[in-house]
């Protein structure tokens, strides 16, 4: 009767937090969500990391405030991202997963939402809180991590079509994917540094001679 | 004009003359704390050298190899003079009183072959370790034997054990406490009748990455092959001293995690100097390599003062380093060298009427520190913190921060006196500048607790208004929805 508010490409993120199975399957059938909105959620997450880096109460943040280092936290925020979309793809390209690279995007991006939510809250209640209330910053994130994780799981378990037990085994090689790109990464890293070294040696002692 | 020069300064010379000539030279070493992050920060010096004694400034012939060095409670020092097989007594101007070498032993004489450590009791009692001979004495002032120490025959000590008492310690109920070398299991306990009663306060086996690796190769393997593998062994300890308190203080040379350098042992041979995140780390906290081994800061030695101030001395850069009751770090002096105040192989340290006492083994003499001015008003703080006096260190704390910016114990003191005094926004400011964070989140405490309660009145009225508001809107609501489908049927 009514229209929805939302255009029925659009996902709401939210509703995808309570009614993960509904909302993971308008992703795979209807093409819902968007990679913008995923983007966004995880240049969120990243700057909630930094946040709650800079801006942890006093009475729990150990960090040196004046040392911060932004690359690394865009390593463990979006890089880790970025490598666990490539990674799953990879593997659901093997395993017979049914979903595409993007689907894979935008239902990595919705499942951190909760822990995203838990780091900017966590953040903001430790200011207000003492050192004996800090077990609760603890829950706060236990639970939203268990809570992304649930999303995440029955999020890959609807886009690959697969069972319980072949999700969990493609979430375990993700992992392993992931370890190898790294390994690859360092390993083309310090090959290529020692071919940089070979050259400007080689181009230097050509200046010398010449 | 020349003229009134000249006379101006045929005038000021016997001015200047007559003045005491004091001239603060810089210390022959750098000073410093650890931040947070055990960076280290330039601190001023705490201690500065005064004078060097040898051997025969003292008046007692060059010292031969010194080994060990104790003041008593009269300030009396003995220096055990281990190549020259005496002990040398020295009274408080720094002047030979005594030379104990030879000994009366059941009417007869008896020497010293190396007497490696040494202990003065109350009334003169001299405890020393004649490590050569095997032997711990207990000398009477009159310089009689009373007690003759052996290898003792007891079933926790093993077959072809070598006694070799290097350093000895003793208690107010009279136990002895003797270091031999290479004893691992810990401080061998005598009674006062020199009967062995057992070991104390063994160093644990540390926990490091390659422990645990052995630990997991050794669970594999059959008993012989685990035989003839290498045994995991607690540190020895290597030296030991009597508190005040009566409890027993000691140090370690060699630690791989670098924790728990300095130990201070209860009855029960646990240690209780604990740092507030567990096993406290002494010494230097910034390490260089050499040849691929760490250059760890190495005591062997340490004092301990009436006011419970613990010196430690470090062999690898020749740093003394000392600390309150608790553990916090409050001076580091002293470096490797040949000026005055450096030492070449220092052996032993001993407080001395708040002065420190250094013995160089190389060197063949002793070197005394004195408190400089900022080191004096860091000790006095600490003492009135320590028994509580917190506005009295406070105003103590407020100078010493003047002096060193990075002294975190002085803010956490003028923090402690600004809330015990209620000033909690300044205190935290405070607290977070000392890094003190259970005490910043104390004061955070109550600054939210006032907090609340002043806003109590609002926060209620504003609840009470939103909670009215809504269910009588919801009321009203209803109330109109009801008379309307009256209207409507």
């Amino acid at each position: 009767m009514t229209a929805p508010a939302v255009s029925p490409k659009r996902l709401n993120p939210f509703s995808a937090l309570l009614h993960p199975f509904d909302s993971f399957n308008s992703v795979k059938e209807d093409g819902k969500g968007s990679l913008l909105a995923s983007g966004m959620i995880v240049l969120v997450f990243f700057i909630a990391s930094i946040f709650k880096r800079q801006s942890t109460g006093y009475t729990f943040n150990l960090s040196d405030l004046s040392a911060l280092n932004v690359w690394l936290i865009a390593a463990k925020t979006i890089v880790l991202y970025a490598l666990w979309v490539a990674g799953n793809w990879a593997v659901a390209t093997w395993m017979d997963g049914e979903g595409k690279a993007k689907q894979i995007a935008i239902i990595s991006a919705y499942a951190i939402v909760p822990y995203v939510a838990a780091v900017i809250v966590s953040t903001l209640l430790s200011r207000v809180l003492v050192q004996e209330e800090g077990m609760f910053l603890g829950y706060i994130t236990t639970l939203a991590m268990i809570w992304s994780a649930v999303l995440m799981f029955i999020g890959m378990l609807t886009i690959h079509d697969y069972g319980a037990v072949k999700t969990l085994q493609s979430f375990a090689m993700t992992f392993a994917a992931m370890g190898i790109v790294i390994f690859l990464a360092v390993l083309f890293y310090t090959l290529f540094q020692q071919v940089y070294v070979f050259i400007y040696t080689v181009y230097n002692e050509m200046l010398f001679r010449l | 004009m020349k003229i009134k020069l000249v006379l101006a300064a045929a005038l000021l010379l016997p001015v200047l003359a007559a003045a005491p000539l004091s001239v603060k030279a810089e210390a022959p070493y750098q000073s410093y704390v650890y931040d947070e992050w055990d960076k280290s920060k330039a601190a001023p010096a705490s201690y500065l050298p005064e004078r060097t004694y040898s051997g025969i400034q003292v008046g007692a012939g060059a010292f031969s190899e010194p080994q060990d060095l104790f003041v008593d409670k009269s300030s009396a020092i003995y220096v055990a003079d281990t190549g020259n097989k005496r002990i040398v007594k020295l009274n408080d101007r720094f002047e030979m009183v005594d030379i104990i070498d030879k000994l009366e032993w059941n009417g007869k004489e008896t020497t010293l072959a190396s007497p490696m450590g040494l202990f003065v009791a109350n009334e003169g009692t001299m405890y020393i370790a004649d490590k050569d001979n095997g032997r711990i004495l207990r000398v009477g002032a009159d310089k009689k034997v009373q007690l003759v120490i052996e290898k003792p025959t007891d079933p926790l000590i093993p077959e072809g054990f070598q006694f070799k008492p290097t350093k000895v310690a003793v208690d107010n109920a009279g136990r002895i406490y003797v270091l031999s070398e290479g004893q691992f299991y810990g401080l061998m306990q005598f009674n006062s009748e020199g009967k062995f009663t057992g070991y104390y306060g063994s160093n644990r086996v540390e926990v490091t990455p390659a422990v645990v690796l052995e630990t997991f190769w050794k669970n594999l393997l059959s008993k012989e092959q685990r035989s003839a593998m290498m045994k995991l062994l607690p540190i020895e300890y290597s030296n030991l001293d009597i508190g005040y308190d009566n409890f027993v203080y000691t140090t370690t040379i060699i630690s791989k995690n670098s924790r728990e350098e300095i130990k201070k042992l209860n009855p029960l041979g646990n240690n209780v100097l604990m740092g507030q995140q567990g096993a406290a780390d002494f010494g230097d906290k910034e390490f260089s390599f050499k040849q691929g081994v760490k250059q760890d800061t190495s005591f062997v030695d340490l004092s301990v003062d009436s006011d419970g101030f613990i010196a430690g001395l470090d062999r690898t850069r020749g740093r003394v380093f000392e600390y309150d009751s608790e553990g916090n770090s409050i001076a580091v002096f002293g470096s490797l060298g040949n000026q005055k105040g450096t030492f070449l192989q220092p052996s032993a340290v001993a407080y001395w009427k708040g002065e420190v006492l250094v013995l160089d083994t190389a060197k063949r003499n002793l070197t005394r520190f004195a408190l400089s001015e900022y080191g004096a008003l860091v000790r006095k703080a600490t003492v009135l913190y320590n028994q509580g006096l917190y506005e009295e260190a406070a105003v103590i704390w407020q100078s010493v921060a003047k002096r060193n910016a990075n002294n975190s114990i002085a803010y956490v003191g003028i923090a402690k006196a600004l809330e015990k005094e209620g000033s909690y926004d300044e205190a935290l400011s405070y607290y977070r500048q000392g890094t003190d964070r259970s005490g910043y989140s104390d004061t955070f405490g109550q600054i939210r607790m006032q907090t609340v309660r002043d806003n109590l009145p609002v926060i209620m009225t504003i609840f009470i208004c939103v909670l009215v508001g809504y269910y009588g809107f919801k009321a009203f609501r209803a109330a109109r929805y009801k008379r309307r489908r009256e209207v409507n049927r």
